[in-house]
């Protein structure tokens, strides 16, 4: 998987992550400490694109559920955005689509980070 | 007659870069059989990876290697995945695993996810082998 962190266009306070590939635990602990370095640098209002996130598992839902725990300590959220259909199934089964809210677009979920 | 269903395998070590190889695999049969749904790849895709995951983290921390199979067989109406790892026996009951209760649990939802999108998902003890089965009913 491949990680790179852009800021928000109307906001430039919130962090975006994009997340390209497969989320699994393979790449989870490397997004677990983006996430902490990212709060720990001061941005703890974060967006997760996964307009390109070809595939998630449990581990991936684990790490995003701790990403969320993180920058929510630190004040902040995260919010996921354009999520692909097999992360829409994966979010429907397990309920987390209520706690995680995926957002149509960036914007959106920038705007209400 | 009835067409011979298509057949994949691999042998790897369980170790986390197996999750990527049994994707390719996976990848490798969609590819020969595009009749599959998306619907159908998808969540054969995600039992695999959700067991595969769960023989990764019970067979780590042990000093010697364990090795996995996994033999993939696409049917006309079906489509299975058997795997096998060498590793100690586990105790495992699909029919009790479910979701936690805990919104924000990080973890346990493996086997409730399996269970949830494929007809068969079990477990048993052969020898000196685990094996899993994974079976899903295709949409016609």
């Amino acid at each position: 998987m491949e990680f790179h962190t852009t800021e928000g266009v109307e906001d430039e306070a919130v962090a975006i992550i994009h997340l390209k590939g497969r989320l699994t635990m393979v790449s989870t602990a490397e997004l677990r400490a983006l996430v902490t370095d990212t709060v720990g640098d001061g941005r703890n209002r974060i967006v997760v694109d996964l307009s390109d996130t070809d595939f998630i598992d449990s581990s991936g839902l684990g790490a995003l559920i701790a990403g969320l725990k993180t920058a929510r300590q630190a004040g902040g959220d995260l919010r996921i955005a354009c999520p692909t259909e097999q992360v829409e199934m994966i979010l429907k089964l397990t309920n987390l689509d209520r706690v995680l809210r995926p957002y149509d677009t960036v914007e959106g979920a920038v705007g209400a980070a | 007659m009835r067409p011979e269903p298509l057949r994949l395998a691999l042998d790897a070590p369980a170790r986390p870069e197996v999750l990527d190889a049994l994707h390719d695999l996976l990848g490798r049969a969609w590819a020969q059989c595009p009749a599959v749904t998306g619907t159908d790849r998808m969540s054969v895709e995600l039992a695999v990876a959700e067991i595969a995951a769960n023989i990764v983290e019970h067979t780590a921390g042990t000093d010697e290697q364990i090795d996995m199979t996994a033999g993939v067989a696409v049917h006309s109406d079906r489509v299975e995945v058997d795997l096998s790892d060498s590793g100690d026996p586990v105790s495992v009951d699909f029919a009790a695993a479910s979701l936690p209760d805990d919104e924000l649990a990080e973890s346990g939802r493996g086997l409730a996810l399996a269970r949830a999108v494929v007809d068969e998902v079990s477990y048993a003890r052969d020898g000196e082998l685990n094996r899993w089965r994974i079976m899903r009913r295709l949409v016609p």
